[in-house]
């Protein structure tokens, strides 16, 4: 008897010993930033917050998906974070509804004034902001590589119609006239801008947002899908399945005409020794179709209780959204600063011809970060579905618009 | 106490481990099972019950359908290609050859690499831009086609071909092992009798290989069910999702579409498929025993 609570009592204090101690004014981040320019991008924030006198403490785990379901883990431990990289819409009010987000009103007072009006909604559940917005990223991009242009002797193109009209003059060169990596998140891409070119930003919210049955089945889907069906004939053999950035070489290395990527391509031109706007040309794409779909990098506040904690939440918030910390950011990461005061100085054009699509109000936020994900999933695998097969524009249609209906 | 313990000292050193079990194996999969009849998004909500409704979108989805064909198609043709190829390696490799260590290690060395490496040396081999098919048209043969990989309806023998190449080995060895246990006197008897020696292997040996075909065919099951690696690793589900399993499927589900209530379902629906597959023969091992 005595031999067992001697046990329990060498437990007990094994246990007391090694509670972690809690310092105050730590701030420990799961993100996924650990390579080239995210790294040195996030170095600014990380510098800029131990200047403020906290401590940041840094987990970083390589790979969205797995620092996602990191933080997810540890917050239904009950051992959440104090803030993570993290998305801003929908999977930030999944995380609130759940009461595990805390509110940062506290340092957001003048948010409203400095963010664009849908960051700011989509940052924000029930009227307080319970993250800190980061970066923009752009996704609907056309690339061109100029010498490729030059050597065919065409403009950039400004509509589907256009850019599918010169694909014969691009193979006659010998060049591939679309550089695509055939894996889902990157044809959406392609998808969403036949979308904006057939039906403009309505069209592309009903299809998307809403995941419209009418819309969905209209002749307006069908020309998206005749005119996506060509896109089979624009690439090369070695499409499916390809990497984005080994499909960025064709591009860079002058095998392909044009290219649609989000900005984070530019990453690879730089590497390479290409500038952008100039080497490679780049366009929102469509031309005119006021519409930059885009997505925000934003550190959710997680719902921690201890003061100094807190306290360093606080502070961890306001630091981002410092307007030096947002530009230097930025430059390093190949986006665009969130709040719209950051003059355009020292960024690159395409980077400026984004900071002007965010400033008219064009921005259009990833439905990926709005739609149920099981809606638009339906929608995206039968989006490529469609692409690597020799489905008919009107069978994609009914195909693409009875897997949605399925998950209602 | 003592008495106790002494009778009962098999159940007392059992139990933690079957606690253990009853916890983290059939209390998961009842927590799964219970999951699967909620409406639970990102995180399991068990106050939005939906009862089969999972189910039935989960039938409605076409990638699934994809994907539990994929797992029969799959799973057929790698049991048939390994176990034949496997076999006839070991009945060559029996045949008292010179060198015969050499050749068993080459056989056996794919083995020593994991699923993500073997799917990312045949994601290469089988790119038709920059593997076999370019060697082959740098030989001359522009003619020649290896689009496997690219081409959504022989995508499952690019991971055929991935599979067997990386499991073979271990058929080999196991089949092996089988025909080296058995008595040579066998042999004997048969060549007094004049019988050919693909006879024998016919209607004797193989025959008596049984016991070994069935511990092959339950290795090779299980790694068709767990097969995910080796998919993330080759096609990542493409193109499209014509080379999706319900593995991949069900990962997909949980952690990138944050839908828990389905993706539980889609496991319900896996472990339903082993137990049709497992119970019969379960049910034939006990009843022999008795």
């Amino acid at each position: 008897m005595f031999t067992k609570l001697g046990v329990l009592g060498s437990v007990m204090a094994f246990a007391l010993t090694t509670t972690t101690p809690v310092f105050a004014g730590t701030a420990e981040v799961i993100h996924w930033w650990t390579t080239g320019g995210e790294a040195a991008a996030l170095k600014i924030l990380v510098d800029a917050y131990q200047k403020t006198g906290n401590t940041w403490k840094d987990n970083p785990v390589a790979g969205g998906e797995a620092a996602r379901m990191v933080a997810r883990t540890r917050i239904l431990g009950g051992d959440p974070p104090t803030s993570m990289q993290w998305q801003v819409g929908a999977p930030l009010m999944a995380l609130a509804e759940e009461g595990q987000l805390n509110d940062i009103d506290a340092v957001a007072q003048d948010w409203d004034k400095l963010l664009p009006k849908v960051i700011a909604d989509n940052a924000k559940y029930k009227g307080k902001y319970v993250t800190a917005p980061m970066d923009i990223h752009g996704h609907n991009w056309l690339w061109g590589n100029q010498a490729v242009l030059d050597d065919v002797g065409i403009p950039m193109p400004k509509t589907w119609d256009e850019l599918i009209a010169s694909a014969d003059k691009i193979r006659a060169k010998g060049y591939i006239p679309l550089a695509l990596g055939g894996q889902s998140w990157q044809e959406i891409f392609v998808f969403e801008s036949i979308l904006i070119d057939v039906g403009g930003r309505d069209f592309l919210t009903k299809v998307t947002y809403d995941l419209d049955d009418t819309a969905l089945r209209s002749p307006q889907m069908l020309k998206a899908f005749e005119t996506f069906a060509k896109v089979r004939d624009l690439v090369d053999p070695g499409s499916p399945s390809r990497d984005w950035n080994i499909t960025g070489g064709l591009l860079i290395n002058g095998k392909a005409a044009y290219m649609i990527m989000g900005d984070w391509l530019k990453g690879e031109f730089v590497a390479a020794n290409k500038a952008p706007g100039k080497d490679i040309a780049c366009e929102v794409f469509p031309a005119g179709g006021k519409t930059l779909v885009f997505g925000t990098d934003a550190f959710a506040m997680t719902a921690v209780k201890d003061p100094a904690t807190r306290e360093a939440q606080l502070a961890l918030a306001k630091t981002i959204m410092d307007p030096v910390v947002q530009k230097e950011f930025s430059l390093r990461k190949g986006s665009i600063p969130p709040r719209l005061d950051v003059d355009k100085t020292g960024f690159d054009p395409c980077a400026q011809i984004a900071m002007g699509e965010a400033a008219e109000g064009h921005l259009f936020l990833v439905p990926d970060n709005v739609t149920d994900a099981t809606g638009i999933g339906a929608l995206v695998d039968q989006m490529t579905t469609f692409l690597h097969s020799k489905m008919t524009p009107q069978e994609g249609v009914t195909a693409m618009a009875d897997a949605v209906a399925a998950t209602r | 106490m003592r008495r106790f313990l002494q009778r009962h000292v098999s159940q007392v050193a059992l139990s933690p481990s079957l606690a253990l079990i009853a916890i983290f194996l059939y209390g998961f999969i009842a927590y799964t099972a219970a999951v699967s009849t909620t409406n639970s998004k990102a995180f399991p909500r068990f106050d939005s019950f939906v009862g089969l409704e999972q189910y039935w979108r989960l039938f409605h989805t076409p990638r699934w359908h994809v994907a539990f064909t994929n797992m029969f198609l799959f799973g057929g043709l790698f049991l048939l290609v390994t176990i034949s190829l496997g076999l006839v390696i070991a009945i060559l490799i029996d045949q008292r050859i010179r060198a015969e260590s050499f050749f068993r290690s080459i056989v056996m060395y794919p083995m020593a690499m994991s699923f993500v490496v073997t799917g990312i040396i045949w994601q290469w081999l089988l790119n038709p831009t920059l593997g076999i098919e370019v060697m082959v048209h740098q030989l001359g043969f522009t003619s020649f086609r290896l689009d496997w990989l690219t081409n959504p309806d022989t995508v499952i023998w690019a991971l055929v071909v991935a599979a067997f190449w990386q499991g073979c080995g271990l058929v080999m060895a196991l089949f092996l092992a089988g025909l080296r246990g058995i008595d040579e006197d066998i042999w004997k008897a048969a060549a007094v009798d004049g019988i050919p020696a693909w006879r024998v292997y016919v209607y004797i040996v193989i025959p008596m290989l049984a016991p070994v075909f069935l511990t092959v065919v339950v290795l090779l099951s299980l790694s068709i069910v767990r097969a995910f690696d080796l998919v993330v690793a080759l096609t990542n589900g493409g193109p499209g999702v014509s080379s999706d399993l319900p593995s991949v499927f069900m990962f997909d589900m949980a952690f990138r579409r944050t839908n828990l209530g389905l993706s539980a379902a889609s496991a319900v629906v896996m472990l339903g498929t082993v137990l049709a597959i497992l119970i019969p023969y379960l049910y034939v091992e006990t009843r022999e025993r008795a």
